[in-house]
């Protein structure tokens, strides 16, 4: 899972090097520099420096083709890298631990014209760990406990729980969880998971013959997550003793029968609690082992050992196949058990989607095509679910083989002039927002409308003695956002390369401030919060149609 | 190198869970008792007990213990129930009971912990996974636990650990058994290589009898010279993507190299001791897991080994070549009689295990029928462990269960069945523990008598046995047949 923070500002600054450089007669050169822990200045060894060559970075991240390579240079001794022979144009380098997997890397971009360029530095915040037990009320360790890192933050245009990395408990309780981001709250939550159920929990029917059960639990001994502390930890800690003691709860159960439109069958009936769940946020996803069984040919299922709480009940057919029927229901638990539940699975949908150029006809054809997709919320892509278009502009195309489900809208186009003014849905707009499929009648359609008067906003970005600074973040927020979640959902921003410039992907006309931070910011409500107090002092640019706006700009404090 | 296993040495399981039932402290109608742990007499807290009645779908009760090891339970009806006591990390204890009854003394049998650290000379904890960009395993070390086999002198992985960031390992869930302890790493500073504990010559046998924790068993990893390893596999097709791993012919369990062929079909392996090893490639594989490569399923495979001996300087230019993957054809047939036995299915699924460090996971299965020999297409040239999971309970798989695909064989393979034979018995005590014991005391195994005092072991090849009821303390021998249930009675008079 990538460090939220570093994403964002990998995909962000992605956009604003859209159009790939024509080839030139200038010289391939190199890039070079020292990774270095950023607290000690220690230098760092064995970090894997890569970049690629032939690519195109694109809102996506990164387009690859068949000539695309890859180049990486591990950190000597003295933390140093060399990328070599590298021709003229845009890249993002990446640096990675040595323990790799993307949990932690850092991008700078840099703009080659056929000079070496040195001082490519990466300055590595050290990642934190949490260690401690799960107790249970008699003191005792409870073994094979699921011990998540939960991030309360903004997405899609409000706040959530998301789950982060995870741990889990061994014989004696004990749990590590390693890799954690400095600096950002996070809190902690302690869930028993089993990954196969017996279709029939064999729990006795007398709900007063049952033991109590570990049910959620908060650090430091919370069943809800308002009673939850959260824990910050400084660059490289090791927080020793993070203890959480399980709260226990009466064990319900629920029962009932899965069936196929064409009746009752053998079917996969998974079960998640709810919220905070498996799902994606901001900054990626991260999904848990589904708990679950597969019910014999009666679609007969009984659940136990459940605490109150609501629960994300998924039934699908078992061969996975690209138009398996399926269904997805939400069932909550108060005080008692749950019995007869029919849960009859629905076959799968499809939704029109429309492009729309807004303003008058242009003299020259549009042939670039947007790129319109869906990401489920709160599960992984299904098997023959088409979600991501590309469609003319005008045109309408469908995305097929879709769930009654809550989706987000992901719409980017890559051109000059060219932005994705919004989507709607329903003629509500869904384009910084979550939405159910089915909530407005099946005939409704997503709708995209593409702009064509969009200007830059290019920023210069120097010391007071006019030195330029690089790696610097330039921040840019639409000035007419009416609260802190769609100031979060609509927030751009990307580094400086080398020569202290950054200029932005193509924006909507309007009102923007701009600022430019040797801080970093995430999605979490107090870094929001802070940037939605201070963001109207900062450099205002009025941003013409077509225009490409020029600022100046010297780092500031935003924290 | 591996020493023959003394066969002095066996296990008593029937310590696994003791019974007792206390002075009748208890009234009449209540359900009351005591957990404790086997080896220290401290009380089991939050331990689990499920309570059964014959014919009921779900457990008449489900309790738990509290701080002091007790358990109450509501008022039962009269009657035989079987309890299961759970607790993580103790083995589960099954046992019939008649209710109303005494209040129960319970000894839970604890698992056995291994527990150490690897660290290089400094002092340093290696690395337990190191990973290319893009999450590929490039290098690891792995702590593996080899049981020893029933009635063989093989042991086995039977437990798989990486290390964690301070070098540290530990197994916590080790049944009774006899035990080796190895580490396997590749791909990490310190190179690659493979340690049984405490040295490969003499490697220790730790018998595990119940709630053994073994601390500190740890490893260092010493620097040896090193040499490189390199040199070309000739693809079928440029740019496909080919995996090489090597492996110590003496300990072919998990491979002490791992690597990836370039598009050009390169490869190199770096920080290789001296020694001899088996150089195996295969591919093209089309994805990978958390140490293993995963061949394409859409490509035929291509196989590759070579021996190599890497002494006192590096080995390079090696041409390493592919061929199609190997074929067999396998039938089913009765072991040492014409007669196919009865109680055997007639189509078996047979399921290859490879005994060879591939570096790559393969997920054989196929059918072996009486009718029609059946082939067996994309095998690696290297041994094979055959196994056969849905025989039912009076079938067993006989002879030899391991083919040399490296080699020429003959074919087609032939997977042999053979009946099994089975107990049926009955002693006077309920609750009472009969342990059954092969003639040459290698295996033993455990059944519980039932309230009317009845028990049964299944599955159990032809032989001589030694049977021995733990409360009467009745020993018999029998002899089992195949295809045959052999009665027997612990109470009565021999």
């Amino acid at each position: 899972m990538k460090t939220p923070i570093l994403l964002l500002l990998a995909a962000l600054a992605a956009t604003a090097q859209t159009t790939p450089v024509a080839p030139t007669a200038v010289a391939n050169a190199s890039i070079s520099g020292v990774v270095r822990d950023k607290a000690t200045g220690t230098p760092l060894k064995d970090y894997v420096v890569s970049t690629y060559v032939n690519a195109l970075w694109s809102d996506a991240g990164i387009t690859m083709n068949s000539a695309t390579k890859q180049l990486t240079s591990t950190t000597d001794e003295h933390g140093q890298y060399r990328l070599t022979d590298l021709p003229a144009g845009p890249y993002h380098v990446m640096a990675q631990t040595p323990q790799g997997g993307g949990r932690s890397s850092m991008t700078r971009v840099v703009t080659l014209a056929g000079q070496d360029v040195e001082g490519i530095d990466f300055k590595f915040v050290q990642m934190g760990t949490i260690n401690g037990k799960v107790l249970d009320e008699n003191k005792e360790p409870v073994p094979n406990m699921f011990v998540t890192l939960v991030s309360k933050e903004y997405y899609l245009g409000s706040i959530g729980y998301y789950l982060k990395s995870s741990g889990r408990t061994n014989d004696q309780g004990e749990y590590k969880i390693a890799g954690i981001e400095a600096g950002h709250p996070f809190y902690l939550m302690t869930d028993f998971l089993r990954q196969n159920l017996p279709p029939h929990a064999e729990t006795p029917l007398n709900p007063q013959m049952r033991r109590r059960i570990p049910m959620r639990t908060w650090y430091l001994s919370s069943p809800d997550r308002e009673g939850a502390a959260s824990l910050t930890l400084r660059p490289g800690e090791i927080r020793e003793g993070v203890n959480i003691e399980v709260k226990k709860s009466p064990s319900y159960c629920m029962a009932g029968i899965a069936a196929t439109p064409n009746g009752p069958a053998a079917l996969r009936v998974s079960i998640e609690a709810l919220t905070p769940s498996s799902g994606v946020s901001g900054s990626g996803g991260t999904f848990m082992a589904t708990t679950g069984t597969t019910t014999a040919p009666d679609g007969e299922f009984r659940f136990c050992d459940l605490f109150p709480g609501s629960y994300r009940v998924t039934v699908t057919e078992r061969n996975q196949s690209p138009d398996a029927t399926y269904a997805i229901t939400v069932v909550t638990i108060s005080d008692k058990d749950l019995t007869d539940l029919k849960f009859p699975t629905s076959p799968r949908v499809s939704l029109n989607t429309e492009v729309i150029l807004d303003g008058t006809q242009p003299t020259i054809p549009i042939t670039v095509k947007p790129r319109l997709g869906l990401v489920p919320l709160l599960r992984t892509q299904n098997p023959g679910e088409k979600l991501n278009l590309q469609p003319d502009i005008p045109g309408t195309m469908p995305m097929t083989g879709l769930l009654l489900d809550d989706y987000g809208v992901r719409a980017s186009i890559n051109s000059p002039g060219l932005y994705v003014k919004d989507v709607t849905y329903a003629g509500r707009s869904v384009r910084f927002e979550p939405f159910h499929l089915g909530s407005a009648g099946m005939g409704s359609g997503l709708q995209m409308t593409i702009g064509q008067d969009g200007g830059t906003i290019a920023a210069n970005v120097a010391d007071k003695d006019g030195n330029p600074i690089a790696d610097t973040l330039v921040v840019i927020m639409p000035a007419n956002t009416p609260n802190e979640g769609a100031l979060a959902a609509q927030i751009i921003s990307g580094q400086t390369d080398q020569r202290g410039q950054y200029r932005s992907r193509t924006l909507a006309p309007g009102k923007y401030f701009v600022v430019a931070t040797e801080d970093s910011y995430d999605m979490t409500p107090e870094s929001i919060g802070k940037l939605w107090q201070s963001h109207a002092r900062y450099q205002e640019v009025d941003l013409n149609p077509k225009a490409a706006a020029q600022v100046t700009l010297q780092p500031t404090n935003i924290r | 190198m591996r020493k023959p296993m003394s066969t002095g040495i066996r296990l008593h399981f029937s310590f696994a869970i003791a019974v007792a039932f206390a002075a009748a402290i208890a009234h009449a109608q209540d359900f009351t008792g005591r957990i404790a742990d086997d080896s220290s007499g401290e009380p089991v807290a939050s331990a689990e007990l499920k309570i059964h009645k014959a014919g009921m779908r779900e457990l008449v009760a489900d309790l738990d213990t509290d701080r002091n090891g007790r358990f109450t339970g509501a008022a039962l009806p009269a009657g035989d129930y079987t309890i299961d006591v759970l607790k993580p990390n103790f083995m589960t204890a099954t046992f019939p009971v008649h209710l109303p009854s005494a209040a129960l003394q319970i000894s839970l049998l604890h698992f056995a912990v291994m527990d150490g650290r690897v660290t290089n000379v400094r002092g340093e904890p290696v690395a337990g996974i190191v990973r290319a960009p893009y999450g590929q395993t490039i290098g690891a070390t792995r702590l593996t636990v080899l049981a020893k086999q029933p009635a063989s002198d093989e042991f086995r992985a039977i437990r798989d650990a990486a290390l964690d960031d301070d070098g540290h390992y530990r197994f916590f869930d080790l049944p009774p058994g006899q035990y080796e302890l190895g580490m396997w790493y590749y791909g990490i500073n310190e190179g690659s290589g493979m340690q049984l504990y405490p040295d490969n010559a003499n490697p220790r046998v730790f018998t595990v009898a119940g709630g053994e924790v073994y601390k500190d068993l740890n490893f260092l990893i010493a620097p040896n010279p090193e040499y490189k390893v390199s040199g070309t596999v000739a693809l079928p097709a440029p740019g496909q993507k080919f995996a090489l791993a090597l492996g110590l012919p003496d300990q072919p369990i998990l491979p002490v190299a791992i690597a990836l062929a370039a598009d050009d079909g390169s490869f190199h392996f770096d920080k290789v001791p001296a020694g001899t090893y088996d150089l195996f490639v295969g591919g093209p594989t089309g994805g990978y897991g958390a140490f293993d490569s995963i061949l394409n399923d859409k490509t035929e495979p291509q196989f590759g080994r070579m021996r190599i001996q890497v002494a006192g300087s590096d080995v390079t230019g090696l041409a390493v070549a592919v061929a199609a993957a190997r074929s067999i054809g396998i039938v089913l047939r009765p072991f040492k009689t014409t007669e196919f036995p009865a109680a055997c299915p007639q189509n078996v699924t047979v399921n290859f295990d490879s005994l060879d460090p591939w570096g790559i996971r393969f997920n054989i299965t196929a059918q072996a029928g009486l009718a029609k020999e059946q082939t067996v297409p994309n095998l690696a040239p290297g041994r094979f462990r055959l196994s056969a999971s849905d025989l039912g309970t009076g079938c067993y798989l006989a002879g030899e269960s391991v083919v040399d695909l490296s080699k020429n064989i003959e074919q087609p393979v032939v997977v042999q069945v053979a009946a099994a034979g089975s107990i049926r018995g009955v002693t006077p005590k309920p609750g009472d523990a009969i342990e059954l014991m092969d003639a040459e005391g290698k295996q033993s195994q455990l059944a519980f008598s039932d309230a009317e005092g009845h028990f049964s072991f299944k599955t159990l090849h032809p032989g001589r046995y030694r049977i021995t009821s733990q409360k009467s303390k009745q020993t018999k021998e029998i002899e089992i047949t195949g295809g045959t249930e052999t009665t027997i009675d612990l109470g009565g008079a021999q």
